[in-house]
């Protein structure tokens, strides 16, 4: 059922007060069917514009992004869903509303959106909620219905763009600990775009270092442990031992970053 | 959760009420005390005869249709233009940047000015106060629509087309219902331009309407009969404001 993601010597460039910025230079990686993958890097590095190139939402300039067999043409809502960070929901619709419509846009036929939306809010323990309002819900809360819109899809592959990003610490490990469950068990495609090294380790089979602006992936390191993982996997040396492999390989990137952040 | 806000509903309820209490008891203070010649402002009571007067009048019911229906022809004229050329403007970049700027350079132009110019064009009847109303509440209406497609947050645009919607999707499901409170507040700048740019040009030059009344009762030193005809246009501002703000709240239960 899962399938793979494939990108090959991706390149793209945007245009900052009036000059090419070259954001990713010739940019190869594969991703397994049914595996979960991070892209750590520092900011401005392009990992969230390689996301948006495999999901269909920005052309490349050139290179390729595959999804199954198929080369990446526009967005692909039967196949790959996206969560973005919390403030992606619609603000005037409730939670019901916002996954309803999703699963109107997909096209999924009326009569089995409401079953589908009942299950996702289920999943991700938003059942109670299905009538707030986006704004009367926590971060956290709100994440976990961007999640549910995204699991109500039922696509192969999943790309979530700094999902946690704006969330306090406590809030992103209990986040963590229930995505790592969940994942697990839906057996998607998963690429996930962090800045958070603790949170590559903690969800990722593999993750892709890239280096700063322009982005290349730098490094791959894996992280062998089954899914789903425990808390106490967090204490544990190997933990440590990724996370400080992680922080030796991206701590020059990010000094990189600062020195030539636009202004 | 929905506890708290009705508490506090209550609570400014009052004190709006207190304010309008406090108003009314300063005006029947002063006029009452002669601290304020009645030649100037007549007392409430007073007011309130005339009001009653008025109520009589054959003529009030043809002034307050020729005023309103100015006023619909008016507003319904510039929702109707500001919203298509605000959405056109806002469809393309390139437009917006061209005509944005345009308009609002325009939209400072105090238009009242021009108003002779259309008693030339239009006459003294409704239609020069048609187009001067319609005019005023043309601007805001355009430009907030403008605003509100333009700064309709992208990420919401990336995960609907994300999500597969079309584009008659998109403008129906998050283009429209994110752009429209600013849109609808534009379009509340504009009826009260537009009502009050009408007043006053029949105040300049008109045969008829509730603003032809005070500036006729004014300039006959009937002060009275002015103030009451005043107190018809205010409490017809109170109504329709609390109309839109029953709207607004039902549209929108936060």
């Amino acid at each position: 059922m899962a399938i793979g993601i494939g990108v090959n010597h991706l390149s793209h460039a945007f245009t900052h007060n009036g000059a090419p910025l070259q954001v990713l230079d010739d940019v190869s990686l594969t991703v397994s069917a049914g595996e979960m993958v991070c892209l750590l890097g520092p900011s401005g590095c392009g990992k969230s514009t390689l996301l948006n190139i495999i999901g269909g939402l920005l052309k490349a300039d050139s290179g390729v992004a595959r999804i199954g067999d198929a080369p990446v043409n526009g967005v692909m809502p039967q196949r790959v869903g996206f969560v973005f960070q919390e403030n992606a929901l619609f603000p005037w619709s409730t939670v019901w509303e916002n996954l309803m419509v999703g699963l109107e846009f997909q096209g999924v036929p009326a009569s089995e959106r409401a079953a589908r939306a009942t299950r996702a809010l289920k999943t991700v323990s938003m059942s109670d909620f299905a009538k707030f309002y986006p704004d009367q819900l926590s971060g956290g809360m709100k994440q976990r219905v961007g999640l549910a819109r995204a699991l109500a899809l039922q696509t192969d592959v999943l790309l979530m763009d700094e999902p946690f990003a704006a969330l306090d610490e406590q809030t992103r490990m209990i986040l963590g600990e229930d995505l790592s469950v969940l994942l697990s068990e839906t057996g998607k495609t998963i690429v996930m775009v962090t800045h958070s090294l603790s949170e590559a380790v903690f969800l990722s089979d593999r993750i892709f270092v890239m280096t700063a602006r322009p982005g290349r992936i730098k490094a791959i390191v894996e992280v062998k442990r089954e899914h789903p993982r425990r808390p106490d996997f967090m204490t544990s040396a190997q933990f440590n031992d990724v996370r400080a492999e992680l922080y030796t390989l991206l701590h020059d990137e990010m000094r990189a970053a600062a020195a030539i952040a636009p202004a | 959760m929905t506890v708290q806000p009705l508490v506090r509903d209550s609570r400014s309820r009052a004190i709006q009420i207190a304010f309008f209490v406090l108003v009314l008891a300063g005006w029947w203070t002063m006029t009452g005390l002669h601290r304020i010649s009645p030649l100037f402002l007549p007392g409430p009571v007073a007011v309130a005869q005339q009001i009653g007067r008025i109520a009589h009048a054959p003529t009030l019911a043809l002034d307050i249709f020729y005023t309103m229906g100015t006023f619909v022809v008016a507003y319904t004229l510039a929702v109707v233009t500001g919203l298509v050329a605000g959405y056109v403007v806002s469809t393309r970049r390139f437009l917006t940047r061209v005509y944005e700027p345009l308009l609002a350079s325009l939209y400072a132009i105090p238009i009242v000015v021009f108003f002779p110019t259309f008693i030339l064009f239009f006459g003294t009847g409704p239609n020069s106060k048609i187009a001067l109303g319609a005019l005023y509440a043309f601007f805001p209406i355009a430009l907030n629509t403008i605003a509100g497609f333009t700064q309709v947050d992208y990420r919401l645009i990336a995960a609907a087309r994300s999500m597969g919607a079309n584009d008659k999707q998109l403008l129906h499901r998050v283009l429209i219902p994110a752009a429209f409170p600013i849109v609808a507040t534009g379009m509340r700048i504009a009826f009260i331009a537009c009502f009050a740019s009408i007043l006053a040009g029949e105040m300049i030059a008109s045969d008829h309407g509730l603003g032809h009344q005070i500036a006729q009762a004014g300039q006959m030193m009937e002060i009275g009969r002015m103030f009451g005809y005043v107190t018809l246009v205010v409490l017809a501002a109170f109504a329709f404001n609390f109309g839109v703000s029953a709207l607004e709240a039902r549209r929108r239960p936060a």
